[in-house]
């Protein structure tokens, strides 16, 4: 066990006070809530494509990746890769979502439909965006005091996290967000790279990896051969049934709003494509840091520690702080961006619409900017309720694919409505339940994601359909609003009030 | 939007474009995603 040398304090203070300077920056620029909320909606390509890697990598990924690895082999890598196979169709949906102009995943609910959906989904999307902030505290403490043989304390790292992010995301909201994720994507990737060297020459490069492992934990789909456990195999099946989970979570995990930040279509799909890709090469060295620990660390009892392991045994002085800073930086520019979502969707789709109406724009910032306080805090105590990190951000997966059918089936199908979104949310909640309590305790493989996914996503989107077809439509009026967003350009909203849909003095769109 | 500029409110193509860019982005982003996975696959096999 090895502490901190001081070039690793002063590595670790010097991302700190970037950091709260960004956000003291960023705090002239913002005047009102859509620059808090979405950045003003004036993001170029660059400052997309970093706030797309910095939020959509925290530091939860390399532990999940590279202790799935060290369980299943190299298909471990589609714990982290399953959004991959869904990027083709995202990158023809996100011109759609831009055009949607929201502010706050809640508020596609307020648009599309009634009957309760909007608060339904704000309150339990502020709910995951605890459990997820907690996922990512958790993961970061464990990994600091793992790398700093315990001189950080987990609790430290906690409180220290929140508070700093509380700072910055709360001065600069989106704006800060983005700015921060500029300089935290580069500290990812050192992360995400720096352990590769040492590992690689302790195990004798990838001959002596294929000296050591047998060849299926080389394999990117394990065979089904390879062990006759369900619960420990992904193979296809898995693999697609991930997909079909991750393709419908993505659009409810509240990264909707941070996608309304670019100022046009083409930004916002360039740049997103050039910010996933740049993490799924992250994700290699991540895989690959799991499959070393195999050799080196043959009989790991929690395989989540590897990563952890690996930073303690193989950092010089120096390269600890910065590795440090990185797990900080990884897990900030995810907690911070969940800070503004919640933060909006708290005060726009709850305060401002149920309790506090009709105040001025300043009022509304203000408590803006209070409510992420309050989800450091959820989170916190979230934090404490999760002991493993895959475990919580599987639940978190299951949580927003049950709404994913509301969302997806409703931007294309017309005679969709809230009774049938209600259907397919509550079905699939049910009948994951039964699974999980029930029927997992009898037969393990109903435990794993894509056994329970296999039959929640079918009956969810079944129950959307016929429930839909079989009640009263939706308002004709409100239908047309939505649909007249989505098929009319960024940049041409003019047409939207020409045609009475909108109204000139909304500023949001 | 149609011939009087008004917007269509029903679920149609036009979410869809401008397709030139759209088609274009979808086919890089399958070769990056194909090109990676075999990439990744070929390094580990040889």
């Amino acid at each position: 066990m090895r502490g901190l040398a001081v070039i690793d304090i002063v590595v670790i203070i010097s991302y700190f006070v970037v950091l709260i300077v960004l956000g003291i920056l960023s705090h002239k620029k913002v005047s009102n809530q859509g620059d808090f909320y979405v950045g003003g909606r004036k993001f170029g390509k660059f400052m997309v494509m970093m706030q797309q890697f910095g939020s959509g990598t925290s530091n939860t990924h390399p532990i999940l990746v590279a202790g799935a690895v060290y369980t299943f082999g190299m298909a471990g890598i589609w714990y982290s890769w399953l959004y991959m196979l869904f990027m083709p169709v995202l990158f023809l949906l996100l011109p759609i979502i831009r055009r949607l102009r929201i502010y706050t995943t809640a508020d596609f609910f307020d648009l599309r439909y009634g009957k309760g959906l909007m608060p339904f989904f704000a309150i339990s999307c502020l709910a995951s965006v605890s459990v997820a902030t907690g996922t990512i505290l958790i993961g970061m403490g464990q990994v600091v005091e793992g790398i700093t043989g315990g001189k950080i304390p987990a609790n430290f790292t906690v409180l220290v996290t929140g508070i700093i992010g509380l700072i910055y995301a709360s001065f600069g909201g989106m704006i800060a967000a983005a700015l921060a994720d500029c300089i935290q994507g580069f500290l990812i990737v050192a992360l995400s790279f720096m352990l590769l060297p040492p590992m690689w020459l302790r195990v004798g490069g990838m001959e002596g990896l294929h000296a050591a492992l047998p060849p299926e934990m080389f394999s990117l789909a394990m065979p089904s051969t390879a062990t006759t456990d369900p619960a420990k195999t992904i193979g296809l099946f898995a693999i697609f049934m991930l997909f079909i989970n991750g393709m419908l979570g993505n659009l409810a995990e509240g990264s909707v709003q941070t996608l309304q930040a670019a100022k046009d279509e083409s930004t916002l799909q360039w740049g997103n494509l050039f910010g996933a890709m740049l993490k799924r090469i992250c994700t290699v060295g991540w895989a690959l840091v799991g499959l070393f620990a195999i050799v080196i660390w043959p009989k790991l009892e929690n395989p989540e520690l590897c990563f952890g392991m690996a930073a303690r045994e193989f950092l010089p002085a120096g390269l600890t702080g910065l590795m440090v800073a990185a797990m900080f930086a990884a897990g900030m520019s995810t907690v911070s961006a969940m800070q503004v979502i919640a933060s909006a969707i708290f005060t726009r789709n709850l305060y401002s619409k149920y309790l506090v109406k009709n105040k001025n724009d300043g009022h509304y910032l203000r408590i803006a900017r209070l409510a992420g306080l309050a989800l450091v805090i959820a989170g916190t105590f979230t934090a404490y309720q999760f002991t493993s990190v895959t475990k919580s951000v599987e639940f978190w997966w299951k949580l927003t694919a049950m709404v994913g059918p509301a969302m997806m089936i409703g931007l294309f199908f017309y005679r969709g409505n809230s009774w049938g979104a209600w259907a397919s949310i509550i079905i699939s909640f049910g009948i994951w339940f039964y699974l999980d309590r029930y029927l997992g305790q009898t037969d393990p493989k109903w435990k794993t994601i894509w056994y329970q996914s296999a039959v929640y996503v079918p009956a969810s989107v079944l129950a959307y359909f016929v429930v839909s077809l079989l009640t009263k439509p939706e308002d004709e009026r409100k239908l047309a609003r939505f649909y007249a967003r989505l098929n009319t350009p960024v940049g041409k909203e003019n047409i939207l009030v020409e045609a009475g849909l909108e109204s000139s003095e909304d500023k949001s769109i | 939007m149609n011939d009087k500029n008004l917007p269509v409110t029903r679920p149609s193509m036009m979410m869809f474009q401008p397709y030139k860019q759209n088609v274009k982005c979808f086919l890089v982003v399958i070769a990056l995603v194909v090109g990676l996975i075999v990439a990744v696959q070929l390094f580990l096999w040889f």
